[in-house]
């Protein structure tokens, strides 16, 4: 909303600097977003919450300028002797809760031309456009006053005019030149013959106002707040009107403005007044007394203001302020404050004037709760995952169908009211955002990605959401990443303080190949080799590794640690060189490597992998390192080698592998 | 004859000190020791001495011999253990490190700082139902006041709660907790939440806030603007200058927005501030007692604050990052600047 500072001393004297005024109401709550000069004028421009639909006019705005100036308001009411009966057009309301009140006024003879500059100025100012006098005098009022106003020419309706529902299908032509299909949902000002006026929100083409009018129809109306907001986001659009009536406007104005408005037109469009209509009537509005108890008041603020700035800051604002007993107060707040309906809200009205910033500052003692959740847990798995070396990232968790589609993801939860069609669905895998940050730095030749992220997947669990936290680990571009990520694993079981893991192989789609690694049924998580064709269609040209797995498992089966006594007696270790055979992986040697060696065997490592002319072709050479140690003596190497001797020999007996 | 000896030992030792490489070592060893070392001279000469002088020229030219030798052994030894210098000016190795993201680490940072005061961090969902994220909270499910909380609605059935939505705001956290726990409350929840903006450099339709509040039988405003005031000094420095200034919050009663003094400019007006000297950072006030109802904690027994802040908007002010996108881009060379912290 912008005013200006002169179109606000017509009703008061603030007595201070613009500057001072624009600072003055931010630090009151009105605040001001730019100050700027305009002619001889400042302009200030404000935000308007949502509560305070009295500050949609210069009335409203120059209240509070009074408040917080401690100056009085003065407003001028227009003059009202009776008038006749409208009998030109017969005006009624057919749907009287969207519209408890329609006035209409006939005003005959008038000469539409341009407004005279100061009338121009003032609403230029305010950031009204122009349009010729009648219609900018219903402009000025309505800023004024804060009710919209809107001028018919009368020569242009035909018949009755009605306040009713559209129906379904009804065109609108507005005076914007757009044409709109209306529904049920729109309220509209209509003759026998066509839609005059979206109500509230704006008027049609047909009975505009130009310069060969020359009688016109002023209307002034109350519609529902709800009604117009269904009505103009219906149809797609908003106005200065349909701004403020959906916020509210002031009953007992409505009246007031169509009558201010009349009286300038007769004094700028010349013309005569012909009889008024007064369809419905002007809902009462009543405020609430409201007690305060001073103790209570202080109690929740936390500081004392005294009683008599307390009712002097009232009373600046509008509140009637009765005295009722040394510790308590009974205040009625203003019928346009209809936002004040309980102490608290009158508490906020005497600490803003007052000054939020001269409140004092204190801190309250805490008993801090020790109880460790989810935000722990990751904040330990976060810090864990930094201490492996991984980076980490975070991505949208809203994907769209086709990518899921991309990586086989039949599952999903779709959005009704998306934004656009890239982002149409909640992610069911972590693995979206992933592809996409991959393909992201590799474009950008970083190719050794080492990436982790923490974050929750979206699944359908019987018609509601399961969110379900995550991690996932990313790896490409490394040295071995299948051995690198399985290390990192190695390490979170560790992590986890598990022992005896099962990884088995399972098959996903979208990957081609991939272990599920669980502990007594429960799953830790999975990781695997992102397929070629889902590495193609992200245009990734190289080995994508990928782990994913579901932290609330982790949380629930880690254990914590306890020390555990170690050897210190020397180990040892002895090379075995093999030649694994085309179809065998690794784990066919492993669990004949882990019983063989016992009771020795501490740990086993694989220090190469070689394939090439010594082999024959599919084979793959292999050095494994044992290390062999006693939890009770120094081994010799007698011991050793004949426990490592027994070893070859049971692994040359496996059918398909070559001890070299 | 001794105090020749005397002086040919005085150059020897000179020289032996004087040496830089080891092969100079080698040639003084043939010079002063070797076979037609200068010192045989004297030993031949010895011959022709008296014999009390024979005793003592002879013990002299002993003396040289070991010490001579000694001295070479020593510089030798000096030379086996530097021989080989290091050369220190290589460049250093890429260490791959691992890191937070920004977001976590901001995110983690201002947790961290109310914990220290007794506030707890709990983690909220981010699907919600219209009653938690709007109804409990005050904004009706059609007024003017739900404008600023566009949503994302998720295709599932509606149930006794509304409709299925992504959370606007981390608020519906406060009715979550009040529905599980009693007071004294002081929590403090981090998150995503989800507006359907289009997305340009300061828009996302995914962002984090940081929701914080305290409920107990005697919390006032003057709390509220202790540990706000208290949040910003650790966050931004002691002398950070804060405003509270009056807002419109359908969830608190009375409500404020918190500016900070611009720390850019120091309050002189730039373009980060727009000139204004001030940065908005958070909007907060005193819980609403109809919220409180709808968490089922009587109003009339308890009262409290709530908070609410930008978690993106802070880290991109305090490390001056410009463009909301880089947040979610995860390009490694934007992650990799936050490695030290």
């Amino acid at each position: 909303m912008k005013f200006s500072f002169e179109f606000i001393k017509e009703f008061c004297d603030p007595a201070v600097t613009p500057q001072d005024l624009a600072r003055r109401l931010t630090l009151a709550g009105m605040e001001v977003a730019s100050l700027h000069q305009e002619k001889k004028d400042w302009v200030f421009e404000i935000e308007v919450t949502a509560n305070r639909y009295d500050w949609l006019s210069i009335i409203g705005i120059s209240r509070e300028v009074a408040a917080v100036c401690g100056c009085k308001i003065k407003v001028d009411m227009p003059e009202q002797e009776d008038e006749e009966e409208l009998k030109e057009i017969r005006l009624s309301i057919a749907a009287s809760e969207d519209c408890p009140l329609y006035i209409g006024r006939y005003i005959k003879g008038v000469t539409v031309q341009d407004s005279p500059q100061e009338l121009k100025d003032k609403l230029s100012a305010c950031g009204i456009s122009l349009v010729n006098n009648v219609v900018d005098i219903t402009n000025y009022c309505m800023l004024k006053w804060g009710n919209p106003l809107h001028a018919f020419d009368a020569d242009k309706i035909e018949g009755e005019v009605r306040v009713r529902r559209a129906e379904e299908e009804e065109k609108f032509f507005g005076l914007d030149k757009k044409e709109r299909i209306l529904n049920r949902e729109n309220l509209v000002i209509a003759d026998d013959k066509k839609i005059l006026a979206l109500a509230g929100v704006m008027g049609a083409a047909n009975c505009e106002v130009d310069s060969k009018t020359e009688n016109i129809v002023l209307e002034a109306a109350l519609f529902s707040p709800l009604t117009v907001r269904r009505s103009r986001r219906s149809a797609g659009l908003e106005t200065d009107s349909s701004y403020r009536f959906e916020r509210r406007v002031l009953p007992e104005y409505v009246d007031v403005a169509s009558a201010a408005a009349r009286n300038m037109i007769l004094d700028l469009a010349g013309g005569r007044k012909s009889g008024k209509k007064v369809c419905g009537s002007i809902p009462r509005t009543k405020t609430e007394p409201i007690r305060i108890e001073l103790d209570h008041f202080y109690g929740y603020i936390g500081h004392e203001i005294a009683k008599k700035q307390i009712g002097e800051i009232l009373e600046h604002l509008g509140f009637k302020v009765k005295n009722i007993d040394a510790r308590a107060l009974e205040v009625t707040a203003p019928v346009f404050r209809l936002d004040i309906q309980r102490e608290v809200d009158v508490y906020e009205e005497i600490t803003r004037i007052y000054g939020y910033d001269n409140i004092p500052s204190a801190l309250p003692a805490l008993l801090p709760s020790v109880e460790k959740g989810l935000y722990q847990f990751q904040s330990q798995v976060r810090n864990f995952m930094v201490s492996l070396g991984l980076r980490e990232m975070i991505s949208f968790s809203i994907t769209s169908d086709e990518v899921l589609k991309k990586i086989g993801q039949e599952k999903f939860l779709p959005l009704s009211n998306p934004l656009r069609s890239q982002e149409n669905a909640l992610r069911p895998t972590l693995l979206t955002g992933a592809l996409d940050v991959v393909r992201h730095n590799l474009n950008q030749k970083a190719d050794r990605l080492k990436l982790f992220e923490l974050g929750s997947i979206y699944q359908n669990d019987n018609n509601s959401c399961r969110e379900t936290p995550m991690l996932s680990i990313t790896v490409s571009g490394v040295e071995r990443p299948a051995m690198y990520l399985r290390g990192l694993i190695e390490q979170i079981i560790d992590f986890l303080n598990l022992k005896d893991c099962l990884w088995q192989e399972i098959r996903v789609s979208g990957f081609s190949a991939v272990r599920e690694i669980s502990f007594q049924g429960k799953v830790l998580g999975k990781m695997g080799k992102v397929s070629a064709s889902v590495c193609r269609e992200w245009d990734i040209k190289q080995d994508l590794f990928f782990f994913q797995a579901d932290l609330s498992v982790w949380q629930e089966l880690r254990k914590e640690k306890k020390y555990q006594p170690f050897s210190r007696y020397p180990f040892v270790c002895r090379d075995i060189s093999l030649a694994l055979g085309r179809d065998m992986s690794f784990a066919d040697i492993e669990a004949r490597i882990r019983e063989k060696a016992q009771p020795w065997l501490r740990d086993l490592e694989v220090v190469d992998i070689y394939q090439g002319k010594k082999l024959s072709s599919g084979e793959k050479g292999l050095t494994v390192r044992v290390f062999y140690q006693s939890e009770e003596k120094t081994l010799t190497s007698q011991e050793v080698d004949s426990l490592h001797n027994s070893l070859r020999d049971s692994l040359a007996a496996i059918p398909g592998l070559t001890v070299r | 004859m001794e105090s020749e000896i005397k002086a040919l030992q005085q150059k020897a030792e000179q020289e032996i000190k004087a040496v830089s490489a080891q092969a100079q070592l080698e040639d003084l060893r043939v010079r002063y020791l070797g076979r037609k070392a200068e010192i045989n001279r004297f030993f031949a000469a010895m011959k022709s001495l008296p014999r009390e002088e024979k005793g003592k020229t002879g013990k002299a030219l002993n003396l040289f011999k070991k010490k001579i030798s000694s001295l070479l052994e020593e510089k030798a030894e000096e030379f086996s253990t530097t021989e080989e210098k290091e050369d220190l000016t290589f460049p250093g190795l890429k260490i791959d490190t691992g890191s937070k993201h920004i977001l976590s680490h901001v995110s983690e940072e201002i947790s961290s700082i109310f914990e220290r005061i007794g506030f707890q961090v709990i983690a909220g969902k981010e699907v919600e139902d219209e009653w938690h994220n709007f109804t409990a909270l005050n904004i009706p499910l059609d007024h003017p006041s739900r404008d600023a909380f566009d949503t994302f609605y998720l295709d599932l059935e509606e149930k006794d709660k509304g409709k299925y939505l992504l959370r606007s705001h981390t608020s519906p956290s406060q009715i979550h907790v009040m529905e599980k726990k009693k007071p004294p409350l002081a929590v403090i929840s981090p998150g995503r939440v989800y507006r359907p903006d289009k997305v340009d450099a300061s828009h996302s339709f995914m962002f984090y806030q940081l929701e914080g509040f305290c409920v107990d039988k005697n919390i006032t405003f003057a709390h509220l603007k202790g540990v706000l005031l208290h949040f910003a000094r650790e966050f931004y420095g002691e002398d950070v200058v804060l405003r509270f200034r009056p807002h419109f919050f359908p969830f608190t009663e009375p409500s404020a927005e918190v500016d900070v003094g611009c720390m850019v400019c120091k309050q002189k007006g730039c373009s980060v501030c727009s000139g204004s000297g001030w940065l908005e950072v958070l909007g907060c006030g005193m819980i609403h007692p109809h919220v409180l109802e709808q968490g089922g904690i009587d109003p009339a027994q308890y009262q409290g604050f709530a908070f609410g802040l930008g978690v993106d908007r802070l880290a991109m002010l305090k490390y001056r990052i410009n463009d909301i996108r880089l947040l979610y881009e995860n390009d490694e060379r934007f992650l990799k600047q936050f490695n030290e912290i």
